[in-house]
């Protein structure tokens, strides 16, 4: 009776320190491999606290291994947005100017229905009134109403982050790679300095050099 | 960079600890097999004291990596060695035919402790 009880013990601290030093969030906030990997270490501490004939490094070596997967995972997301590109969802725009977009709602798996109940939570029933909602990859919704300051100025688009220049965010706005590097310049900068640059809809430009505080 | 290449230089340590642990168990177990089957071909040629005292010798120095072996392995496999060896002693007093038999059954058991934990890809798939 005293295995198994210094077994659980044992294992759910190891699985806790796991969870401290990947520094999980709420559930509703993980990414995928947040998720999976924390499935996953469950279910290895698991098999070692019920079958005494399973070694308990059978079930801590997984899970030290899990750890370090993620941590490595996620500071090479960290560092190459590239991979990010790749491996993490990407936020989505389902309502631009009150109007659904009924293929990016498929896109996302998403069903009216839930798009509507999700619009309800936030204490918006009239889709009209909405600039832009966006689907975030944390399964919430973001609302930019018409109405307010945020409407004014619209949707902030990255147009560089941590020195690297976003082509996605430069479509969004209609600029070229020239009209960008001019911009940045004539602020007595290089792309590589800025660590964060967005421009709204309505033209605003708003950045941040890359070491101290900025706009 | 610091960061990453911290954590990168644990799952390296992690990866070398386990090939040396995986590496130790094949060691352990091969060595117990070979004294098995030295003792085996000591029987076979009647030399069954000599057969009694390398099966005596082998069954100990395995017994001191048990431990280790305990922290790696299922448990029952390794009890189904340790009745092997005792089997194996017990069936000396009894004859050589059955010897040989519980001596070729612990055998094959060391065997498949030595290949159970090898890092091939017969093991991984």
């Amino acid at each position: 009776m005293l295995v198994p009880l210094i077994r659980t013990v044992i294992l759910y601290t190891a699985v806790m320190l796991a969870m401290r030093v990947l520094g999980k969030r709420q559930i509703g906030q993980m990414e995928p491999s947040d998720l999976v990997a924390l499935v996953m270490m469950t279910e290895l501490a698991a098999i070692p606290m019920q079958d005494l004939d399973v070694p308990l490094t059978g079930g801590l070596i997984p899970v030290v291994t899990l750890v370090l997967i993620e941590l490595i995972l996620s500071f090479l997301l960290l560092k190459k947005r590239r991979l990010r590109f790749w491996l993490a969802d990407k936020p989505e725009i389902v309502i631009r100017d009150g109007r659904i977009d009924r293929e990016r709602l498929l896109s996302c798996r998403i069903s009216l229905d839930e798009l509507i109940g999700l619009l309800r939570e936030q204490g918006e029933n009239d889709v009209t009134a909405l600039r832009y909602v966006i689907f975030e990859p944390s399964g919430n919704l973001s609302v930019i109403r018409k109405e307010g300051p945020e409407g004014e100025d619209g949707l902030y688009h990255l147009l560089i982050a941590e020195g690297e220049i976003n082509y996605s965010g430069l479509r969004a706005v209609g600029k070229s790679e020239e009209w960008l590097r001019a911009a940045v310049m004539e602020r007595g900068y290089e792309p590589e300095d800025i660590f964060y640059m967005a421009q709204s809809d309505s033209g605003r430009l708003i950045w941040q050099e890359m070491e101290r505080g900025g706009r | 960079m610091r960061r990453l290449g911290a954590v990168l230089l644990l799952f390296a340590a992690l990866c070398a600890v386990s090939t040396i642990v995986s590496e130790e168990v094949v060691r352990v177990n091969v060595r117990a097999e070979a004294g098995v089957k030295e003792s085996i071909a000591l029987a076979e040629k009647g030399e069954e004291e000599e057969a009694r005292e390398t099966l005596s010798e082998t069954a100990a120095l395995w017994q001191k990596s048990r431990r280790f072996l305990e922290t790696i392995l299922h448990h029952e496999t390794i009890e189904h060695a340790e009745e092997g060896f005792l089997a194996s002693m017990r069936a000396l007093d009894v004859s050589r035919e059955v010897f040989l038999m519980e001596a070729e059954k612990l055998a094959m058991t060391l065997h498949t402790l030595s290949e159970g934990d090898a890092a091939v890809a017969g093991n991984v798939f």
